[in-house]
C-alpha cells in the first residue's frame, strides 16, 4: 500500500478516489479539529520554549569555529566547576563525560608536580608524573599547561601537541583545553581534555599571536628564538608565526619558518592575489586583520584556502606585523 | 482502478491566477526555499574582509535582483522571460570569481566583470535557440537529471547541519532533518487539498519549532533582529554604479557565463516539462527568453552591485512536487523578495532557518528533478546508441564529481566545463550524441537532399 502511493507521487499521480471509498469514513468534527489542536499545541510549545531560552544566558563559545572544540571547551568548563565541589569524588562523575565518538576525554593533574590524580582513557596513568613528559617534537607539556592555564590571553588554556590518538598508527596533532582548578582540600591541579584530527582554530592563531606580540613588546629581539622553536607553544598544526617589517620583509618567513629576509610584498598567490600586500594595506588602518591566500593543489581543481591573521605589534621600538597562516576551514561539500 | 497512464494533472497551471491566500502562501513557500541563495554575499564580503554593513547591503541588493529576475522570467515579453516559475538565486558559480575580481579592482571591477558576463549569456540565449536539433529528448532529460544531481552534495550538507571538514555531526542536527524530510513528504504522499500544497512551508516550520527544542540555541542570533534596521533602501547614489573592466578576467568569466547559462538552460528545460508535459520536443522560444533574463539579471547585479544571480534548481522541483506551476507565483514571490530587500529585518529573521531544515527542503525537491530527467530520458526509445549516449555521458560526468583529481590535470580553460557533474554530463551528452547518430543523420540528410533534387 504504501510503496504504491511512493510510486504515485513519482509519477505525479494523484490519489486514486477509489482507493479511499472503501475505507469507513471518520466523523467529520473530529477530523477537522485534530490537526489544527496539534498544530496549536505544537505552536504553544514552541513559543514557550523560544521565550524561556531568550531569557536563560547559554554559553555557545561562538568564537570556536568546530562543534567538538565547543563541546570539549563546554566539557572541561563543566568538570571544573564539578571538581572545585566535590574534590575527588568528582572523578566518577568525569568518567560519564567522556565521548567516544569525539574521542574526548579528561585527565586531571596536580600542578605542582605533574602528578596523575586522574585519566579518563588510561586509568594505569594514575599515580605517575608528567613533569619530564614531551610529545613527539620536544613540548614539556606540564610545563607549557602550567604556563597557559596562568595565562590571561590564553582563557581556555589551549596548548597543541603532535602525539597518537590511544590504538592509533600516526602522529596527529591535538588541541587541549586546561583549566585550572583548586579542589575542596586546597590541591591546586588542572583539568583538561583534548581532540585529535580537527583543524586549527582561527582562535587558535588569534591566541598565538596576541600572545607573540606580547613576547615581542616585552622581550625585543630574544623573543624570536622562542617563537621559531618547534617544542615551543608558537608552532600548531605545522605552521608557526611570522614576522613582518612595515616595508614587507620578512624578519621571520611565513613558508620557510626561519629567520630569512625577503619581500613579501611581491608574494602572489595560486590565483594572482597579493596576500601580503593586501594584509599591509589593511593593517595600515586596523590594529588586526584576517586575509586569504590560495595555496596550489595538485590533486584538485579547487586551490587549498588559507587564512593569514595578523595584528601590528612593536620590536624594540620598531612596528612590525606578527601573523600566522592556517588553512581555512571548509564545509564538508566545498570538499 | 487506477489509471495505467500517469496523471500529470496540475493544481495550477502557468497562465492560472490562484487565490489571494493560496498565492502569497506558495510564494513564500517558494522564498523559503531561496534562502540559502541569499546567504552567498555574506561569504563574499567575509572574503574579501569587508565590513558587516556591506554584507548586509550586498544581501538586500542581490534579493532585490533576485525578485527583479524572478519577475522578469515569469511575465513573459516579447525577447525576455519565459513565462515559467523559474526564480532566480545568488548563484554560487560566480562566487570565486567574483572574490578574485573584489580582490584585484575593488567592488567596481567585480561589477564591470559581472555585466559583462551577463551580456554575454544575452547573446548566448539567442544563439541558443537555434540549436534544438542538439537537444534531443535524451539529452535534455539527462541535464534536468544532473541538474538535481549537482546539488545533491550541498543539500546532504546542510542535512546534516553543514559541519566543517573533520568536525563531528551532532545528532540534534539529524533527528531536526529527518523530521523535516518525513513531514514534508509525509504531508505530500498523504496529506490532501491545502496540506499537501503548503507540504514544503509545514515541513520548514516544523523542522524549525524541533530546532528550537531540541539543538544547542544561540539566543544572540536572535537577538540580531532587533538589532538590523527595519527599513533601508540598500542604495547609496551614483557611485554605487561604478563599473570596471580588466582585460585578464574576460577569459574566465567567459566561461563561467557559458556553464552558467548551461545550468539555466538545464532548468528553464525542466521548468518546461513540468508545465507543459504533452510538448514532445523542447519549444526553444520560451528557453531562450529565459536565458536572455538570466542573462539580463546577472548584468543588473553588476550593474547595482549584487553577486551574480542564476535560475534555482531546486524551486523547480518544488514546482514539480506541488503542481503549483502558476508564473504568478513568480511574479508574487519576486515582490516579496524586492520587499524583503528593503525590510533587512524581515530577510534576517528569514535567515535564522537551521542548515538541516533547508537541506530536507532541498533534499526533497532534488527527488523530483531527478525523477523529471529520467522520465524525459525515457521518453526516446533506448536503443544501442542512446544506451551508449546516456550511459557515457553520465559515467563521465558523475566522474567528475567522483575523481576530481583526475580532471585537475587538464588545461585551466578546460577546468570550469569538467568541474561539476551537470556541466560535464551535458556538454558530452551533445557531443556524443551527435557522434554516435553521424550515421542515420547523415543518410536523413542525404535522403532530404536527394528527394530535394529530385
Amino acid at each position: 500500500m504504501r510503496s504504491a502511493a511512493i510510486l504515485r507521487i513519482l509519477r505525479m499521480e494523484e490519489k486514486p478516489r477509489d482507493e479511499l471509498e472503501g475505507q469507513p469514513k471518520q466523523p467529520k468534527s473530529a477530523k477537522r479539529f485534530i490537526l489544527p489542536l496539534l498544530a496549536l499545541v505544537f505552536l504553544l510549545f514552541v513559543t514557550g520554549r523560544l521565550i524561556y531560552l531568550m531569557k536563560t544566558p547559554g554559553k555557545l563559545y561562538r568564537q570556536y569555529t568546530f562543534h567538538v572544540t565547543r563541546e570539549l571547551v563546554k566539557t572541561v568548563t563543566e568538570a571544573k566547576i564539578l571538581l572545585e565541589e566535590k574534590g575527588e569524588k568528582a572523578f566518577p562523575f568525569l568518567d560519564k563525560m567522556k565521548s567516544n565518538q569525539m574521542g574526548l576525554y579528561l585527565y586531571v593533574y596536580r600542578s605542582s608536580d605533574g602528578m596523575c590524580l586522574y585519566h579518563g582513557e588510561n586509568p594505569a596513568l594514575v599515580g605517575t608524573r608528567l613533569d619530564k613528559f614531551t610529545d613527539q617534537l620536544g613540548k614539556p607539556l606540564h610545563k607549557l599547561i602550567s604556563r597557559e592555564i596562568k595565562n590571561p590571553l590564553n582563557r581556555y588554556g589551549w596548548v597543541h601537541y603532535y602525539w597518537n590518538r590511544p590504538r592509533g598508527l600516526f602522529l596527529e596533532w591535538k588541541s587541549a583545553c586546561n583549566l585550572g582548578v583548586t579542589l575542596p582540600d586546597g590541591i591546586k591541579c588542572y583539568v583538561g581534555g583534548g581532540c585529535y584530527g580537527i583543524g586549527a582554530e582561527l582562535e587558535f592563531a588569534r591566541i598565538a599571536v596576541i600572545n607573540a606580540d606580547h613576547l615581542l613588546k616585552t622581550r625585543g629581539e630574544e623573543a624570536l628564538a622562542e617563537l621559531l622553536a618547534p617544542a615551543g607553544p608558537y608552532f600548531f598544526y605545522n605552521t608557526s608565526v611570522f614576522l613582518l617589517r612595515e616595508n614587507g620583509r620578512s624578519i621571520i618567513d611565513p613558508v620557510l619558518k626561519e629567520r630569512y629576509e625577503r619581500n613579501l610584498l611581491k608574494f602572489q598567490d595560486a590565483v594572482g592575489h597579493y596576500p601580503f600586500k593586501n594584509l599591509l594595506r589593511r593593517l595600515a588602518t586596523e590594529d588586526e586583520a584576517q586575509v586569504v591566500l590560495y595555496a596550489h593543489s595538485p590533486l584538485s581543481m579547487n586551490n587549498q584556502k588559507k587564512i593569514i591573521y595578523a595584528r601590528r605589534s612593536t620590536m624594540r621600538g620598531e612596528p612590525v606585523i606578527v601573523g600566522t597562516v592556517i588553512d581555512a576551514p571548509r564545509s564538508v561539500w566545498q570538499q | 482502478m487506477a489509471s495505467e497512464k500517469p496523471d500529470t494533472k496540475l493544481v495550477y497551471g502557468q497562465n492560472d491566477v490562484p487565490p489571494a491566500g493560496h498565492l502569497i502562501m506558495l510564494s513564500l513557500q517558494q522564498g523559503m526555499l531561496l534562502i540559502l541563495g541569499t546567504m552567498l554575499p555574506v561569504l563574499l564580503v567575509k572574503e574579501f574582509g569587508g565590513s558587516t554593513e556591506m554584507a548586509i547591503r550586498m544581501v538586500s541588493l542581490t534579493m532585490i535582483i533576485s525578485g527583479v529576475g524572478t519577475i522578469v522570467q515569469a511575465v513573459r515579453l516579447r525577447w525576455i522571460g519565459s513565462g515559467y516559475l523559474c526564480p532566480n538565486i545568488g548563484g554560487p558559480s560566480y562566487l570565486a570569481l567574483s572574490i578574485t575580481a573584489v580582490v584585484q579592482g575593488g567592488l567596481p571591477l567585480m561589477q564591470g566583470m559581472l555585466f559583462f558576463a551577463g551580456i554575454v549569456e544575452m547573446f548566448l540565449s539567442r544563439v541558443v535557440s537555434r540549436l534544438r536539433a542538439l537537444f534531443p529528448p535524451l539529452v535534455v532529460g539527462m541535464t534536468v537529471m544532473m541538474v538535481g544531481v549537482s546539488i545533491i552534495p550541498m543539500a546532504f550538507a546542510n542535512f546534516c547541519g553543514s559541519p566543517v571538514a573533520g568536525d563531528e555531526v551532532i545528532w540534534q542536527d539529524i533527528v531536526v532533518g529527518s523530521v523535516t524530510l518525513l513531514v514534508i513528504v509525509g504531508s505530500n504522499l498523504w496529506g490532501k487539498g491545502q496540506v499537501q500544497l503548503y507540504c514544503l512551508l509545514i515541513g520548514i516550520f516544523v523542522g524549525w519549532g524541533v530546532s528550537l527544542c531540541i539543538t544547542p540555541f544561540d539566543p544572540a542570533q536572535y537577538r540580531m533582529i532587533g538589532e538590523v534596521p527595519v527599513f533601508a533602501i540598500p542604495f547609496k547614489g551614483l557611485s554605487q554604479f561604478r563599473l570596471a573592466f580588466d582585460w585578464s578576467l574576460v577569459l574566465p568569466f567567459l566561461v563561467i557565463s557559458i556553464c552558467g547559462s548551461l545550468k539555466s538552460f538545464g532548468n528553464l528545460l525542466a521548468a518546461q516539462k513540468i508545465t507543459r508535459p504533452d510538448l514532445e520536443k523542447p519549444d526553444m522560444e520560451p528557453i531562450a527568453g529565459g536565458l536572455m533574463a538570466d542573462g539580463f539579471s546577472t548584468a543588473m547585479a553588476g550593474l547595482i552591485g549584487a553577486v551574480a544571480v542564476d535560475t534555482s534548481s531546486s524551486n523547480v522541483g518544488l514546482a514539480a512536487a506541488t503542481r503549483a506551476v502558476s508564473r504568478w507565483i513568480g511574479v508574487c514571490m519576486g515582490v516579496m523578495y524586492i520587499l524583503a530587500g528593503c525590510f533587512p529585518v524581515v530577510a534576517t529573521a528569514i535567515a535564522l532557518v537551521p542548515s538541516p531544515v533547508m537541506g530536507a527542503a532541498v533534499i526533497f525537491a532534488i527527488c523530483f528533478m531527478i525523477l523529471t530527467g529520467i522520465k524525459e530520458m525515457l521518453s526516446e526509445p533506448l536503443d544501442q546508441r542512446n544506451i551508449a549516449v546516456a550511459g557515457m555521458s553520465i559515467s563521465f560526468g558523475l566522474s567528475t564529481g567522483f575523481v576530481p583529481e583526475l580532471f585537475a590535470q587538464l588545461p585551466s580553460f578546460l577546468q570550469p566545463l569538467f568541474s561539476n557533474p551537470l556541466a560535464a554530463t551535458t556538454i558530452l551528452g551533445i557531443i556524443f550524441y551527435q557522434i554516435f547518430h553521424i550515421d542515420v543523420n547523415l543518410a536523413a540528410w542525404l535522403k532530404k537532399n536527394k528527394m530535394g533534387v529530385e
